[in-house]
């Protein structure tokens, strides 16, 4: 191991050890934007692990949340919590599995239109069946879990995405990923089993996005199909990855930290246009920083001025 | 084991074009065989074809005695056949010396650590870029980036080493040192099937010559004969009533 990398995973530890005291230090409102900026890290840190290397593009985030989000409304009173959280992810497995087998294979714009479609069924779907099955449209989640305990998780799952990011990049599948981001066919003649990979770890990947959800589902007391498969979320994800940059594995929060301050402030002040806003701001980051706030931050370092 | 690869009745059409036509062949272990044709004869697409990028429509390709038309390109990539490519196709944003880690990590020595890297190393002193290991490909010169594709293949330790006109665009000084590489990899045991335009390449490597055109073998045996051959010289240089 060289010391660059002891230094971060000491860096880390210690960060990570720094946050689990948020919930003592801070208010309510500090604690809930804390719980939503740590959400948005696992969230975008996980869908980089996946589409950073392979750059293939993902907006089936909230499919995932989602799918984690009402495993919780519909266990979450008969069960033990840590047995909700297994349902959750197993679940998770299945999709993502089914899901990857299926559609890894399309490339570029293909799949992003798939992904996309793919939260719009899975939204469907649980439409249909709560109106035609259950014949109820929302559910309302019961825990006595507390914001501190929702941030708690949160954050123990925030380590875990990192960790499992640090373990993969020096990993076999790490320099697969990487090769079939290059050129999926060079990479299949060096021996590469490019749809396992793949698969592997969008199955990874997705399993912190459905672990995310369950553990939100308690914040909101009532959900129904539009507020846990929102596609805003998607989107949001996708936007904080690209700021923060998905080439490095600390990327990500760089974008998320950011935007997530930023969306709160224009959710208060400018609630109507909201939407136009994060439009504009997309477009920005696309434009101006292509390679994200980590490759500002790697060209700064490389030219000092 | 007498026959190396074995190939019989291999077809493959793109719409209404026969880009391969029930093309025959065999190589014995060992051997370096130069695979010939005017431009569009069907030669890469052959390559495609055993390498397992394309899939045959008709016919049957043995390698080591085992069928391996239709299997997936890794898996016939771990069975021990290697290629380069027409146009080099290095791994961009892979240093060299990640480059030619994938073919180890994922062939069939399944290497990884510290074993791993140092035979990486020795790959790129191999083919002459060991000072260039932790470079990205982009800022290598064509002839090293040719190289470097070549020990990435190299380290998948293939029995049939594929090299689709590797030898193009080099200059006299370069050509020479190229010609030499292959030569020292026949000469450690790799059977080599290359696609190559460069007479002076041909008839100091090829032991045997396959002479493809529109799809089809028209020739096939040692280099004179077949340079020699009347309908060899006719498909490349068309009909004495034309001239």
């Amino acid at each position: 191991m060289s010391r660059r990398e002891t230094l971060s995973i000491l860096g880390g530890a210690f960060t990570a050890a720094a946050l689990a005291c948020v919930p003592f230090l801070f208010g309510d409102y500090g604690l809930s934007l804390a719980i939503n900026i740590v959400s948005y890290a696992v969230l975008a840190t996980a869908w980089s692990l996946f589409s950073g290397p392979t750059r293939y593009v993902s907006l089936a985030t909230v499919a995932f949340f989602g799918i984690g989000a009402y495993t919780t409304a519909v266990f979450a009173e008969t069960l033990p919590w840590p047995a909700v959280l297994a349902i959750a992810a197993g679940v998770g497995v299945v999709v993502a599995t089914v899901v990857g087998l299926s559609t890894l294979r399309l490339s570029g714009v293909y799949f992003v239109i798939f992904s996309f479609g793919l939260a719009e069924l899975v939204r469907q779907l649980v439409t249909w069946w709560e109106v035609n099955k259950t014949r109820t449209l929302g559910r309302y989640v019961f825990t006595d879990i507390t914001a501190a305990q929702i941030y708690w998780q949160l954050l123990a799952l925030a380590v875990l995405v990192f960790v499992a990011g640090f373990l993969i990049g020096r990993s076999r599948l790490g320099l697969a990923l990487r090769a079939i981001g290059d050129d999926e066919t060079v990479a299949r003649h060096t021996g590469i089993d490019t749809t396992r990979a793949k698969v592997a770890l969008f199955v990874l990947s997705t399993v912190f996005m459905t672990l995310t959800g369950a553990i939100m589902a308690p914040r909101w007391t009532y959900i129904d199909p539009a507020i846990a498969f929102n596609p805003v979320v998607s989107f949001t994800v996708l936007i904080m990855a690209l700021l923060g940059g998905v080439h490095r594995l600390y990327g990500p929060v760089l974008g998320v930290v950011p935007l997530a301050l930023l969306f709160e402030f224009l959710l208060a002040r400018f609630p109507n246009h909201f939407s136009i806003m994060v439009g504009l701001v997309f477009i920005l980051i696309v434009y101006a920083i292509p390679r994200g706030i980590a490759g500002l931050v790697e060209q700064a370092v490389r030219r000092p001025a | 084991m007498s026959v190396l690869l074995q190939v019989e009745g291999l077809t493959r059409r793109f719409g209404g074009l026969v880009a391969v036509d029930a093309l025959s062949f065999s190589i014995e272990p060992g051997e370096v065989v130069g695979l010939l044709g005017p431009n569009g004869s069907g030669k890469t697409t052959v390559l495609n074809l055993l390498s397992g990028a394309l899939k045959a429509d008709a016919g049957s390709i043995a390698f080591k005695g085992q069928s391996i038309s239709g299997s997936a390109v890794h898996t016939i990539a771990r069975l021990g056949v290697a290629r380069t490519f027409q146009l080099v196709r290095p791994l961009a944003s892979l240093s060299c010396h990640d480059n030619v880690l994938t073919g180890l990590a994922f062939g069939r020595s399944r290497a990884w650590g510290t074993a791993a890297r140092a035979t990486a190393d020795a790959l790129l002193d191999r083919v002459g870029l060991g000072r260039a290991r932790d470079t990205l490909p982009g800022e290598l010169t064509y002839i090293d980036q040719k190289r470097l594709e070549l020990a990435r293949a190299l380290a998948l330790q293939p029995d049939l080493l594929l090299l689709d006109e590797w030898l193009a665009g080099l200059n006299p000084t370069e050509l020479e040192e190229g010609i030499a590489l292959i030569r020292s990899l026949s000469g450690q045991g790799i059977t080599i099937l290359l696609v190559e335009h460069v007479m002076d390449a041909i008839r100091s490597l090829c032991g045997r010559l396959l002479v493809m055109n529109t799809g089809r073998l028209i020739a096939s045996g040692p280099p004179q004969q077949v340079l020699a051959d009347p309908e060899v010289v006719r498909a490349y240089l068309g009909d004495d009533g034309d001239a």
